[in-house]
């Protein structure tokens, strides 16, 4: 019953969102670390000094103001309640500004590299694999340019991302050190000419994404397609007479990308998880920068805000991938548990 | 309509002794046997080689037979005799590093080992098909069954509407014993005996002149067996196609064939009709085959196997190539290779006893 199946992903869907969330909201308040305090040094560390005597009222106006003297389990129920409507309240590093805006700020610049760029690799390094272990075609030309990228694989893409930003942008100078744009424009997202700063800019960080993974989905579709081979189906498509290209795609790739897959929705936390990293290293005004800012403040509310949303996006792609799984290969159904 | 214009890349390849290409399913249905004055196939000599690093292994050394339509041959040997090879070499799917090393493969007075790539696979299922000895695993798992019948019409330049190519298939899939909706189903939804049935459909969708059945009932059980072999034979019946049936299975294979091939060493030793090579083998490694298979009515204490091992197919010893094993050896078979000898009744045997030309104490040239 594919009705049932849904019922049950979308169950088990909101129950992940439910824990992690949960978890979430817990995790940074047993550190025993106080945001205000934090909130309090960074000014102090600015040069915006308090009385002693005022610093105990003060902190006590910012933890009424964020409800942070609350009992836990209410502000447990504040958060949940709020959340489902995403609404995260405000940052306290960054008061008043909302969380939600925050997040609508840097959610874009975050799918537009992280989406394309790894579903780019998959693309790429995918095909390059099947044609790789593939007898009859264009064998001998991916057999130099692919063994690089096995190579580049094994390093981790912030390392490639530094290595890069030293070639390309600190000594040969072709494209900028940091950043989604220059400082010195004006974002306006009709224009051209900013359009081609942001390109500009994605590129080096767009480059130690690919290039650090391109190896990983080539390696693995190799080994697919090298087992595919050896099926009866694959002997049987040639008894056929069927045309090559029809072989390898039909059939070859045809089920050799069903792992592929599988791998795909498994690395999406993955590519969350280092977007990190990347977008520290090449201060990319992205969501995994916000949330190294909110960790290193101790800004509960932007924590939780920008987790939510990954949870959610990680959560909704395992669904995504769920569902779309048994039309892509029939002998899993959607009745089986 | 398009029989007139085939002027196309496809009809081009052709050479002049074929019939126009068929481009729809009406022309599939209405596409003759060809030149019944020709054998369907006739082999020559051929030879096939694998490089290893011990040496060239022969594992099919000089194998001639020819099949007239609507013929059906049985190989039959031991395991590893060069029966499958044959089989492959025949459909030109010998894979590296194996390689035909000579002979001629004459399909309809047409020779398929100059043929390149491109013109052999539009031979393949046209002309000469295979159904494969594990047709379990044949089928591609995210395919409907349909759809695989389809790709193999379309790769030969049919091009018909969806409803003719549908209902071509059910008809073959009602001729197997299927029925109609198996087409809208996936492979693993099937038994292993209605994917049997499936590959002999899939192998039948273009009336090949030859059918390559490469133990097609391997897999099966006993039941499941016999019934796959009728609907081999029915279909064969129908369409008049030549069958070259691989097997071991002694008992199955005179059931269904008209001829016994039998091959030892990568050679074809013996061939004759089902009842000379039951009745009257000639061969001695025939004869001691045939003493293997049990026999209902008598009874006997023990099945007599035959001694010793198939040689080893990288260089091997001058002589004949059974003389290890024979119990009827004598001195010029260790030392002269025998060759193929016509004893009558279209029967040949690959034997010195059979040879008027060499001198045997045994002999048995009348």
């Amino acid at each position: 019953m594919t009705v049932d199946y849904l019922a049950r992903r979308i169950g088990m869907f909101v129950a992940v969102i439910f824990v992690a969330t949960s978890f979430n909201f817990f995790l940074p308040r047993f550190t025993g670390q106080d945001p205000i305090a934090t909130r309090l040094e960074l000014l102090a560390a600015e040069g915006v000094t308090t009385r002693a005597e005022d610093y105990a009222a003060l902190i006590e106006t910012y933890n009424a103001k964020f409800g942070l003297d609350r009992p836990l389990v209410l502000q447990y129920l504040t958060y949940l309640s709020t959340a489902v409507r995403f609404d995260f309240g405000e940052s306290i590093t960054k008061y008043p500004t909302r969380v939600s805006e925050l997040i609508n700020q840097a959610m874009p610049w975050s799918i537009g590299l992280l989406v394309t760029s790894t579903l780019l690799a998959f693309v790429v390094g995918t095909l390059g694999g099947a044609v790789l272990a593939w007898q009859h075609g264009p064998k001998a030309a991916f057999e130099l340019i692919l063994p690089p990228f096995f190579l580049l694989a094994a390093v981790p893409y912030y390392l490639l991302g530094l290595i890069l930003i030293w070639l390309l942008a600190f000594q040969a100078k072709l494209l900028p050190l940091g950043g989604g744009y220059a400082p010195t424009t004006l974002p306006d997202w009709s224009d051209f000419g900013f359009l081609w700063e942001v390109f500009k800019h994605s590129l080096l960080p767009a480059l130690s994404i690919v290039l650090a993974s391109i190896g990983f989905w080539a390696l693995g579709m190799r080994s697919m397609m090298i087992t595919m081979q050896g099926e009866d189906y694959m002997l049987q498509a040639e008894a056929k007479g069927l045309t090559k290209a029809r072989a390898f795609f039909r059939y070859a790739v045809r089920n050799a990308v069903l792992p592929q897959t599988t791998a795909l929705a498994l690395t999406l936390p993955h590519v969350v998880s280092g977007a990190i990293l990347v977008e520290r290293i090449f201060g990319y005004p992205g969501i995994g920068r916000v949330l190294y800012e909110a960790i290193t403040g101790f800004d509960y509310f932007v924590i939780q805000g920008v987790v939510f949303i990954i949870v959610l996006a990680i959560a909704f792609a395992m669904l995504v991938i769920d569902v779309i799984y048994p039309l892509l290969d029939p002998r899993i159904s959607y009745s089986s548990a | 309509m398009a029989v007139e214009t085939t002027t196309n890349a496809v009809a081009d390849r052709e050479q002049s002794t074929r019939s126009e290409m068929p481009t729809t399913i009406d022309d599939l249905r209405r596409s003759g046997m060809g030149d019944s004055s020709l054998p369907a196939i006739d082999v020559k000599d051929l030879k096939v080689y694998y490089d290893s690093e011990a040496g060239v292994v022969k594992a099919v050394d000089g194998v001639s037979f020819a099949l007239q339509q609507g013929e059906r041959l049985a190989l039959v040997g031991e395991s590893g005799c060069g029966k499958t090879t044959l089989g492959m070499a025949l459909m030109k799917l010998t894979k590296a590093p194996g390689y035909i090393d000579g002979g001629q493969i004459l399909l309809d007075g047409r020779d398929l080992v100059p043929l390149d790539d491109e013109e052999m696979r539009l031979a393949r299922l046209a002309e000469i098909a295979l159904v494969t000895q594990s047709a379990m695993n044949a089928l591609n798992p995210v395919m409907r069954i349909e759809d695989q019948i389809f790709d193999g019409l379309i790769d030969h330049g049919i091009k018909d509407t969806k409803e003719n190519l549908r209902s071509h298939v059910y008809d073959l899939l009602l001729r197997v014993g299927l029925r109609e909706n198996v087409g809208r189903m996936f492979p693993h939804e099937l038994s292993g005996g209605m994917k049997q049935r499936v590959a002999i459909a899939t192998g039948t969708s273009m009336n090949p002149k030859v059918i390559v059945a490469d133990e097609p009932t391997s897999a099966l059980d006993v039941v499941v067996q016999r019934q796959v072999m009728m609907t081999l034979s029915r279909v064969q019946r129908d369409t008049g196609a030549a069958v070259i049936l691989i097997g071991h299975d002694m008992g199955l294979v005179a059931q269904f064939a008209d001829r016994i091939g039998v091959m030892y060493a990568g050679k074809l030793v013996d061939i004759g009709t089902v009842q000379q090579i039951i009745e009257e083998p000639k061969h001695p490694y025939t004869k001691l085959l045939i003493n293997s298979v049990p026999d209902l009515e008598e009874k006997r204490e023990r099945l007599t196997g035959i001694p010793g091992i198939p040689p080893p197919l990288v260089d091997l010893p001058p002589g004949c190539v059974f003389a290890p094993r024979c119990p009827s050896v004598e001195v010029p078979c260790n030392e002269l290779e025998p060759k193929d000898t016509d004893i009558g009744d279209n029967r040949h045997v690959m034997c010195h006893l059979f040879d008027p030309d060499v001198a045997m104490a045994g002999s048995e040239v009348v």
